[in-house]
C-alpha cells in the first residue's frame, strides 16, 4: 500500500463557537493530482492552512511525507511548495527579486535560482513586467508570481489555493500544462478550485468539503457511484448533491420578480 | 559567529536585505511619505541634538540632586517613546510582519536574528543615539565608566525589545482596518490640538510655579518613582556608581536586567506562538454580524425622515450618509468642524486678558456663526465625487438622472454638516440669548445650501482623487489630483462660495447695522427661497456637465499605486 504524501487525521479546528473544520480525514498519496471542492466557507482554506502548518488544529495531526508537521515543521516545509490563500507577496518587491528571495529561503544555489526564475517568470508571461513591484500587478499577474514562488524550489507537494481564479485563459492553459508535467514527475498536488470543469480535467481524485467536514472523496467515476448518478452526470451535479445544495439550487434557482 | 549559533548566512542575509529594501521603497514609492519623513527629521534631528547638548550640560552643570533627577526623567521618557513606537510604524514596513514567513522552512532563531537585525534599518532608533551619548558625556567621566556603559547598552536593549514585544502583541491590532480607522482620527485630532496642547500645558505650568512655592518645587524628586521602571533603575544604578555606593549599583542593575529577561521571555513566548500558528496574541474580534433576516429586513428599510423623498434620492442620501460615517477620513474632517470653535474658544480663553463675560458680551459670536457654517459645509462637501472612490463607475452605470445624484448627495452633506453646526450655534443661542446669535445660527443654515451647490459644481469640473487605505488623513485640498484642481479649488472656490453667500447674510448684516431685527426675520423667506434655488441650479448644472464629463471624472478621481 502506497504510504500517504499528505495525510490529516481528525483535523479539527474551532473559531470561538464556530467550527470550521470537524475531525476530517485524509489521504493523499505520491503523484496524486488531489482536487479539493467546497461551498465559500466550508473550510478549504482553513484545512490547507493546518496541512501545510500556517494555523494550528485544535485537535488531530497533518503528515507531510510521513513527517508530522506540526511536531517536526522544518522538514516537512521543506518538501512544500505552498501557493496560500492570500498569497503572501511582498507589494514592494518585484516579481524577480520575490522569486530569488523565496528561493534563498528553501537553499537553492544562487545560479539555479537566477535559472529557474528566468524560465518560470518567461514561461507565465511576467519577463516583461519582472522589474515591476508587485504593488502595480493585476490580480492575475499577482497570482502568477505566487505560483512561481511556490514552485522555485522543485517542491515535492504542492498546495495550491484556487490557482486559476483571475487568470486568463491563455495563462490558465499554461499552468495546467506545468501542473500535468510536476505530476508526470512525481509531485503529488493538493488544490481547492471552484472551477469545477478543470477539477474534472485535472483532478486524479476529488474531495468534497462542506461545513467543514468532508462528505465525499474519490475518483470521479467512484464519486459518480457513490452519488447514484448516470456516467453523463456532470462533476457540478455530484458537487451539488454530495454538499447536500440540490433542494436549495431547485428552491432558489427561480425569481419570483421575473415572472 | 553565524555558524556558531546555526544560523545560515545566506537566509539571515536575505532576509535582512529584504527588511532593507522594504524600508527603503516604502518610501521611494511615495513622495509623500519621503517628504514627510525629510521634513520629520529636518526637525527632529536638530530638535534631539538640541536636547542632547541641553541634557549633557544639564548632568555637568546642575546642582545636585538634579542630575540623576534629569537622568531618570530622559531615559524613563525614552522608554515610554520606545512603547508607544510600534504603534506609528506598524504600516511603514512589511517586512516587520513575519508572518509571511511562516510559510518557508526557517528555523526559530534566524526568523528571531532577522527581525533583532532588521530594528537596524528602524531610523528612530538612531535619534536616541545623541541622547544616549549625553548621558556617556554627563557621567562617564568617573570610576563609574563601567556601569555607565552598561546601564546605557541595558537601556537600549530595553528599547528595542519593548517595541518588538508591543509589535509582536498587537500586530494582529496594528495591521487592522479598525486600528487604521482609529489611528488616522487620533493623528489628525493631535495634530490639530497640538497648539491647544501647547497652550494648555503652559497654562498648567503657569499655575504649577505660581501655586508651588520655591522650596516645593525643588523638592519634587521622580528619580525615586522612575527608578522602579526598567529604564529608571539603570539611571539609578549610574547615580549610586558615581556616589561609590557598588553594591547598590549592581542591585539596580541586576533588578533592570531582570526586566529586560522578563521582556524578552515574553516576546520569545509571543514569536513561539506565532511560529505555531497560534497568531497574534491581541485581535481585534470581527464585528457581530446581524442575523440574515434582519439584514434583509433593514436593507428595506429607510430611516423614517428619508421614507417621504423619491426613492432613489433618499437611497442616495443613505447611502453617502453611511459613507461619511464608515470613511475615517470624512470622520475626522467633521470632528475637526466641530472641534473649531472649541479650539478657538480655547485659545481666546486662554489668553489671560479675555475671560468668558467679555467674549458673551461682543456681537461678533453671532456674525462669526455664519462664516463658521461657510467653513463646515464646504469642508464636508468639498469633492464630493472624489470620496465615491471606487464607488464611483457603479454609479455612473446607473441610469440615474445625474443632477438626482447631486441632490441626494448634497442634501446628504448638507445634513452632516449641519448637525454640528446646529449643535454650536444653539450654543451659542443659549449662552447669548440675543437675535443676533440666532439669526447667525439661520443663516448659516441657510446659506450652507448655497455653498454645497457651489461645491458640487467644483467637484463635477475638478475633482481630485483620495486614497481611502491611507492611514494619513489628506488635506481638504489634495494636490494628488495635479495643479489645475488644486489651484482652482484655491482660488476660485472659496470665493464663489462667499460670493453666492452674500445674498444669505446681507438681511442679517443690515439689520444688526441698522439697528432693525425686523429686516432680518421679514427677508428669511426670501433668502431660503434663493438659497433653495442656488442649490437646485447648481444640481442640475452639475449633473449635465456631468453627462458630458463622466470618463473624465473617473480617470480624475483613479488612485494610482494606493498605499
Amino acid at each position: 500500500m502506497d504510504i500517504p504524501t499528505i495525510e490529516a487525521v481528525g483535523l479539527t479546528r474551532h473559531f470561538g463557537q464556530k467550527t470550521a473544520v470537524a475531525n476530517l480525514d485524509l489521504a493523499v498519496v505520491e503523484g496524486e493530482f488531489f482536487g479539493f471542492l467546497g461551498p465559500n466557507g466550508a473550510g478549504k482554506s482553513t484545512t490547507i492552512n493546518m496541512l501545510v502548518g500556517l494555523l494550528r488544529p485544535n485537535q488531530g495531526t497533518a503528515r507531510i511525507g510521513g513527517i508530522d508537521i506540526w511536531q517536526d515543521p522544518l522538514p516537512a516545509k521543506r518538501l512544500l511548495g505552498v501557493m496560500p490563500e492570500g498569497l503572501n507577496l511582498y507589494q514592494r518587491l518585484s516579481a524577480n527579486e520575490f522569486v530569488r528571495f523565496v528561493g534563498a529561503m528553501y537553499d537553492v544555489p544562487p545560479q539555479e535560482v537566477d535559472r529557474r526564475a528566468g524560465e518560470l517568470l518567461d514561461l507565465l508571461d511576467l519577463t516583461e513586467d519582472a522589474d515591476k513591484l508587485i504593488i502595480d500587478y493585476s490580480h492575475g499577474m499577482r497570482k502568477k508570481t505566487a505560483l512561481a514562488a511556490a514552485l522555485v524550489h522543485a517542491p515535492r507537494v504542492l498546495f495550491l489555493d484556487e490557482p486559476f481564479e483571475g487568470i486568463d485563459a491563455i495563462s490558465g492553459r499554461i499552468i495546467r500544462d506545468m501542473l500535468q508535467q510536476l505530476r508526470g514527475q512525481g509531485t503529488t498536488i493538493f488544490f481547492s478550485s471552484h472551477i469545477l470543469e478543470v477539477v474534472e480535467r485535472l483532478c486524479t481524485r476529488v474531495g468534497v468539503i462542506a461545513d467543514g467536514r468532508l462528505v465525499a472523496t474519490g475518483t470521479i467515476g467512484e464519486l459518480r457511484e457513490q452519488a447514484e448518478t448516470g456516467a453523463e452526470t456532470t462533476l457540478e451535479d455530484i458537487f451539488i448533491k454530495a454538499v447536500g445544495a440540490a433542494d436549495e439550487v431547485q428552491r432558489s434557482g427561480k425569481l419570483s420578480w421575473l415572472n | 559567529m553565524a555558524q556558531l549559533i546555526g544560523l545560515d548566512k545566506r537566509r539571515v542575509g536575505s532576509l535582512w536585505r529584504l527588511k532593507g529594501r522594504l524600508m527603503l521603497r516604502a518610501y521611494t514609492r511615495e513622495r509623500g511619505r519621503l517628504i514627510g519623513a525629510i521634513t520629520a527629521l529636518l526637525f527632529l534631528v536638530p530638535f534631539v541634538l538640541f536636547v542632547s547638548v541641553g541634557t549633557a550640560l544639564g548632568y555637568l552643570r546642575l546642582p545636585p540632586p538634579w542630575p540623576a533627577q534629569l537622568l531618570g526623567v530622559v531615559l524613563v521618557l525614552l522608554w515610554f517613546i520606545w512603547l508607544i513606537f510600534p504603534v506609528f510604524f506598524s504600516s511603514l514596513n512589511e517586512a516587520a510582519d513575519i508572518t509571511l514567513l511562516l510559510i518557508y522552512p526557517l528555523p526559530r532563531r534566524e526568523l528571531i536574528a532577522s527581525v533583532l537585525l532588521g530594528t537596524l534599518f528602524d531610523y528612530p532608533t538612531y535619534l536616541m543615539l545623541p541622547l544616549l551619548l549625553a548621558v556617556l558625556i554627563g557621567w562617564g567621566a568617573s570610576l563609574a565608566l563601567p556601569v555607565v556603559i552598561v546601564a546605557l547598552i541595558l537601556s537600549y536593549a530595553h528599547m528595542v525589545f519593548i517595541g518588538l514585544l508591543v509589535g509582536t502583541a498587537f500586530g494582529g491590532v496594528l495591521q487592522s482596518r479598525r486600528f487604521r480607522d482609529v489611528a488616522i482620527i487620533i493623528t489628525a485630532l493631535l495634530g490639530s490640538s497640538c497648539y491647544f496642547l501647547q497652550v494648555g500645558l503652559g497654562r498648567v505650568v503657569e499655575n504649577l510655579t505660581q501655586t508651588m512655592s520655591q522650596e516645593e518645587l525643588l523638592a519634587i524628586r521622580p528619580l525615586p518613582i522612575l527608578q522602579w521602571f526598567p529604564t529608571g533603575a539603570a539611571a539609578q544604578a549610574i547615580v549610586q556608581a558615581t556616589d561609590g555606593q557598588w553594591i547598590s549599583a549592581l542591585g539596580w542593575l541586576l533588578y533592570s536586567t531582570m526586566w529586560l529577561l522578563l521582556i524578552i521571555w515574553a516576546w520569545w513566548k509571543l514569536v513561539v506562538r506565532l511560529t505555531t500558528g497560534e497568531g497574534f496574541l491581541f485581535n481585534l474580534r470581527p464585528r457581530t454580524q446581524a442575523k440574515p433576516e434582519a439584514a434583509a429586513a433593514r436593507a428595506s428599510n429607510l430611516p423614517f425622515w428619508l421614507r417621504r423623498l423619491p426613492p432613489d434620492i433618499a437611497q442616495m442620501m443613505a447611502k453617502e450618509l453611511k459613507a461619511v460615517w464608515r470613511t475615517p477620513q470624512r470622520r475626522v474632517g467633521l470632528i475637526q468642524g466641530l472641534l473649531a470653535p472649541v479650539f478657538m474658544g480655547g485659545f481666546i480663553l486662554f489668553r489671560s486678558e479675555v475671560s468668558l463675560s467679555s467674549v458673551t458680551r461682543v456681537d461678533f459670536v453671532g456674525l462669526g456663526l455664519p462664516l463658521y457654517a461657510l467653513f463646515i459645509f464646504w469642508v464636508t462637501a468639498f469633492n464630493m465625487l472624489g470620496w465615491e472612490g471606487k464607488g464611483l463607475p457603479i454609479l455612473f452605470l446607473t441610469p440615474i438622472p445625474r443632477r438626482r445624484i447631486f441632490l441626494g448627495k448634497g442634501l446628504a452633506l448638507y445634513s452632516v454638516a449641519a448637525l454640528p453646526f446646529l449643535l454650536v450655534g444653539i450654543i451659542a443661542v443659549f449662552l447669548l440669548r440675543d437675535w443676533v446669535s440666532l439669526g447667525g445660527l439661520l443663516t448659516g443654515l441657510i446659506s450652507g445650501f448655497t455653498t454645497v451647490g457651489v461645491t458640487a459644481v467644483f467637484a463635477t469640473l475638478f475633482p481630485s482623487p483620495v486614497d481611502k487605505e491611507s492611514r494619513r488623513r489628506r488635506s481638504s485640498i489634495s494636490m494628488r489630483g495635479g495643479c489645475l484642481p488644486a489651484l482652482a479649488n484655491l482660488i476660485l472656490l472659496l470665493p464663489l462660495i462667499f460670493l453666492f453667500a452674500v445674498p444669505c447674510a446681507l438681511p442679517l448684516v443690515a439689520a444688526y447695522f441698522l439697528e432693525l431685527p425686523w429686516i432680518f426675520f421679514v427677508s428669511l423667506p426670501l433668502t431660503a427661497a434663493y438659497a433653495g434655488v442656488v442649490f437646485w441650479l447648481s444640481c442640475r448644472y452639475s449633473g449635465n456637465l456631468l453627462k458630458t464629463r463622466e470618463p473624465e471624472v473617473l480617470a480624475a478621481t483613479r488612485v494610482e499605486n494606493p498605499g
